[in-house]
């Protein structure tokens, strides 16, 4: 009988993640061998990013709710009835979550996916817990607080402002929307089976309760992030330029005026100047967006020599915090972090911890990147593609293949 | 050329309140080629965009002369009301005037004597009076721009706005002209550095005060001119204090005795205030001393005829001393130490037969833990030096190539190290007015030549390369009719600079205000506003837009 490859399967999802692992895993007297899987995140960009009264804009073609349930049916037929051993949520973003609730609400009638997929455990980064754990951690409930005013503040802004002041933020916009989030995640922890919540997890969780957390025999996980306490994650906001939103000029989502320079101001002048100004709104959202994707669930697969990195949309500041603790090594696989963001891949320092730029064996890697162009500015980054290709035999990408359902990569 | 007349508002509506005065006075700006509606001169543009909508308003109406040669004005000829303060088009109107005023200033021959350059590329400081709620104003160098927000009060609700700051509109306008003139503090590795560029804006805030004839009057007949009972000229931006909810009467008072070592040398804005304090004990020293010596030469004298004969010969002699000074200072890191030997070799070699002042101010500097001695703010002026002699210096000032060949060849005049690469700064031909006991005042032309270079000093700070880049440098000043060197200046080695450029890059760390690499950067690859970019060029450390906006109050 053939050995059975390890896979991973990276759906297109066009902007998001929807990952897939299917491990042989052999029971502990080493006779019987278990098809065991791993399901990571499952979404994309919402299609509410979209703004139907503007042109089409960089930032709206990664976000299309219509392809999610087509993706998980894909999913499904992977897994051809086998129940889920895992389910982990990296991070809560809409486009890592929101693709099974959506799946479900647009796929066929009365469809069930919880009765489908049977998770036996459900995974998920520590401050998902929500109101419980920012009990514990005051510190960053402050800093979660501030970031959801700043966000609320923006997006009332934002719905009467100008068009140009707009463009392009849409994605970014709806991919942080809380409300929009929370309803996904609270879907998501109802997936943990009868009477059990989903197990809220950190590098600080030991080795022995983590053991206790799956099924798996012969493979093994390492958590290398969040901390436990993500208030490390937020950086600081940018004073931005909005008003009290007390007499919105415009009604939301009409264009607005267009601003053009008054006689006598020098126009270079004055287009940087709204730029900045723009930027200021754009700088906090992206602020806001990182502190989310450093809370992402990023952990260490180990099977059978083979080592596979699973980093979410962790950001530099995550990849900072997990050298500092030293718990970065070399890896066979790498599933690129934040759809292949230059900020997503760690500075060569860094990366040469996890791949470094000669093989520490003789094993073959393999990159995955999940990703689209056109949604989020600066992604795809063609020099980080290139950095960490000059790092891996083999380079997957969705965006690369487009038309096919995944991309899976092999381990034997 | 066009004249513009124009309403500001005099200090703040608390202070004004307070001291029963009125609440405007006018203004004349002078040489523009005209003025547009906003109000929109050539080298300021104000722009009222809507902190509600976003969208760019009219802004204020410009009225054109009616015949020459009166002036552009942007209201009524009478003085605006009470109920129109808080409008928007007397914003507007009232940061166009105060930002004008200061610059006016700092171009005066006693001060610069040239037209004030900025440090963006371009010709207009753009000015946002109302750029969104939150309690602060700040310049920023890249979008070339001042920004004035607003806050609700804390007691009464109403909103107030840092526009209607004179204080805080002088003080960011400062900031910007500052910018101009030594644009290497905005780079710069220490908080020293910083707090210059803190108390020079607090010092330029105060002199546009001191400037003004309604408060100098209300002054001598409230007090008879004693400083120490007049708080308008030491404190700044009362009302943002009261609106604040801050338990002083000021958001600064620069009458204080505070010394180097009562201060967090880690932060700029309350380190600013040894230097400021220190130049406003001088104002108030050269203002006891004329009117002493005047009533002594005048014995009939009262106290307040005596003060209202000096006030405006004290407000020029300090603002001479602690302004022109800026032009003087070498390029690069620079301490109060040697922003103290600027003001010195500026002041002896423009007033060489007057020593008074100076030595009031060797003796404060020294006093406040700015320099260890006396001996350490010993300048040498007016000097015959046979290689700039030699030097053509009209070339010197036009040719780029005569400049470096200068440099390279005077290195040792210069203080820069051999076989190092340095930079030569565009020549400043001035026109400033130096004074003699036996001759009137006059003019003289002036070559300022300033040379930078960078030199490593290794560090220790957790996450950063073990080895920094420091920028140095030297100005030279050159008398372009007699050739003499008025003086040569070099950034000092004196003092714990080393150490106090560690402890603030410790505290930008540990702040996270640093990032490194691609991390200054967001996903889109445009350089963050909301940290510090540290860059690392093999293996060395050097920090670009330490100070990307200066606020009127400390952020970091």
């Amino acid at each position: 009988m053939p050995r059975k490859a390890l896979e991973v399967y990276a759906f297109n999802v066009r902007f998001g993640d929807a990952i897939l692992v299917r491990v042989p895993d052999k029971d502990r007297h080493g006779t019987k061998t278990t098809l065991r899987h791993i399901l990571i995140d499952v979404g994309n960009a919402p299609s509410g990013a979209r703004d139907p009264n503007s042109p089409p804009q960089p930032g709206q073609a990664g976000g299309d709710d219509t392809v999610l349930t087509p993706a998980v049916d894909a999913i499904l037929k992977v897994l051809s009835g086998a129940p889920l051993d895992l389910y982990v949520m990296t991070h809560e973003h809409m486009d890592h979550a929101q693709g099974l609730p959506s799946a479900e609400k647009n796929g066929p009638a009365g469809r069930s996916l919880r009765a489908i997929l049977k998770p036996k455990h459900v995974w998920m980064t520590a401050s998902a817990e929500g109101t419980a754990y920012y009990a514990r951690h005051l510190q960053a409930k402050m800093e979660f607080d501030r970031a959801r005013a700043a966000y609320a503040a923006i997006a009332d802004h934002l719905a009467s402002a100008a068009a140009e002041e707009r463009a392009g933020l849409g994605p970014i916009l709806a991919n942080n929307n809380p409300a929009s989030t929370s309803s996904c995640v609270e879907w998501l922890k109802a997936l943990a089976p009868d009477g059990a919540t989903p197990a809220y997890l950190h590098r600080e969780v030991s080795k022995t309760d983590l053991a206790k957390l799956h099924p798996f025999e012969e493979a093994t996980f390492e958590i290398w992030a969040p901390e436990e306490d993500t208030s490390a994650y937020y950086g600081r906001l940018t004073p931005m330029a909005l008003g009290d939103g007390a007499s919105a000029a415009q009604p939301a989502g009409a264009p607005g005026p267009r601003v053009v320079p008054p006689p006598g101001v020098d126009t270079e002048a004055f287009l940087r100047l709204v730029d900045l100004r723009r930027r200021g709104i754009q700088e906090n959202l992206l602020t806001i967006d990182k502190a989310a994707n450093n809370s992402s669930l990023v952990f260490c697969l180990v099977w059978r020599g083979w080592r596979l990195l699973f980093a979410g949309d962790a950001e530099q500041k995550s990849w900072q915090m997990m050298k500092a603790k030293g718990v970065l090594k070399p890896v066979h696989f790498l599933k690129v972090s934040h759809h292949g963001s230059v900020n997503g891949t760690p500075d060569p320092e860094i990366l040469d911890l996890v791949l470094p730029p000669v093989r520490p064996d003789r094993k073959k890697r393999t990159a995955i990147v999940s990703t689209w162009d056109h949604t989020y500015g600066g992604i795809p980054h063609a020099p980080t593609d290139d950095l960490i290709k000059s790092r891996c035999k083999t380079f997957l990408s969705t965006l690369a293949q487009r038309d096919k359902p995944f991309v899976v990569a092999k381990f034997l | 050329m066009a004249t513009a007349r124009v309403w500001t508002l005099l200090k703040d509506l608390a202070t004004t309140d307070f001291k029963d005065l009125p609440p405007t006075e006018r203004v004349t700006i002078r040489d523009e080629p005209g003025f547009f509606d906003g109000p929109v001169g050539a080298r300021v543009a104000v722009l009222d965009f809507s902190p509600e909508s976003g969208a760019l308003g009219p802004g204020v109406a410009s009225i054109p002369p009616a015949k020459e040669p009166q002036f552009f004005r942007y209201s009524a000829t009478t003085a605006p009301s009470l109920d129109a303060l808080q409008a928007p088009a007397f914003i507007c109107e009232s940061v166009f005037g105060t930002v004008h005023e200061t610059i006016r200033m700092f171009e005066e021959p006693d001060i610069l004597g040239r037209r004030v350059a900025w440090a963006f590329p371009g010709p207009q400081l753009l000015v946002v009076p109302r750029a969104g709620e939150w309690e602060n104003a700040f310049y920023e160098r890249d979008s070339r721009s001042l920004q004035f927000f607003y806050f609700p009060h804390r007691v009464t609700g109403q909103r107030v706005y840092t526009a209607l700051s004179q204080d805080i509109v002088a003080h960011e306008t400062t900031h910007a002209i500052l910018d101009g003139i030594d644009p290497d503090l905005y780079n710069a590795l220490s908080a020293e550095s910083l707090a210059i560029h803190e108390a020079v804006a607090d010092l330029g805030a105060l002199a546009v005060s001191l400037r003004s004839r309604a408060l100098q009057r209300r002054f001598l007949d409230t007090t008879g001119g004693d400083p120490s009972k007049w708080v308008a000229f030491a404190g700044l931006a009362a009302q943002f204090a009261e609106g604040t909810g801050r338990t002083t009467k000021f958001l600064r008072n620069l009458s204080n005795d505070l010394k180097m070592s009562d201060v967090d040398a880690t932060e700029p804005h309350e380190l600013s205030q040894v230097l400021s304090g220190a130049l406003h004990a001088l104002w108030r020293e050269l203002f006891r001393g004329l009117k002493q010596r005047l009533r002594r030469k005048e014995p009939a004298l009262d106290e307040r005829s005596a003060a209202g004969r000096v006030v405006w010969l004290a407000r020029e002699i300090y603002e001479r001393m602690a302004f022109r000074a800026l032009d003087c200072l070498p390029p690069g890191e620079s301490t109060f130490a040697d922003y103290a030997r600027a003001i010195l070799a500026a002041d002896q070699s423009g007033v060489p037969e007057v020593d008074g002042p100076r030595a009031f101010l060797r003796k404060e500097f020294v006093r406040r833990g700015i320099a260890a001695s006396e001996a350490a703010l010993r300048v040498e002026t007016d000097l015959d030096v046979p290689a700039v002699r030699r030097t053509d210096v009209e070339a010197l000032a036009t040719s780029d190539y005569a400049a470096y060949a200068f440099a390279n060849k005077n290195r040792r005049l210069l203080g820069i190290p051999k076989d190092i690469p340095f930079k030569v700064m565009p020549r400043l031909q001035t026109e400033k007015l130096y004074y003699h006991l036996a001759k009137p005042k006059a003019p003289v032309r002036e070559t300022l030549f300033k040379v930078s270079w960078t030199e490593e000093e290794r560090q220790d700070v957790r996450g950063l390369p073990s080895v920094r880049q420091v920028v140095v440098g030297t100005t030279l000043s050159i008398d372009r009719d007699t050739k003499r060197v008025r003086f040569c200046l070099t950034t000092g080695r004196d003092g714990a600079r080393r150490e106090r450029r560690e402890a603030y890059l410790r505290k930008l760390a540990r702040q996270r205000a640093l990032a490194l690499g691609a991390d200054a950067f967001d996903a889109r690859g445009l350089a963050r506003r909301d940290v510090i970019r540290a860059e690392v060029v093999e293996g060395t450390l050097r920090l670009r837009n330490t100070a990307h906006m200066l606020h009127v109050v400390g952020e970091v």
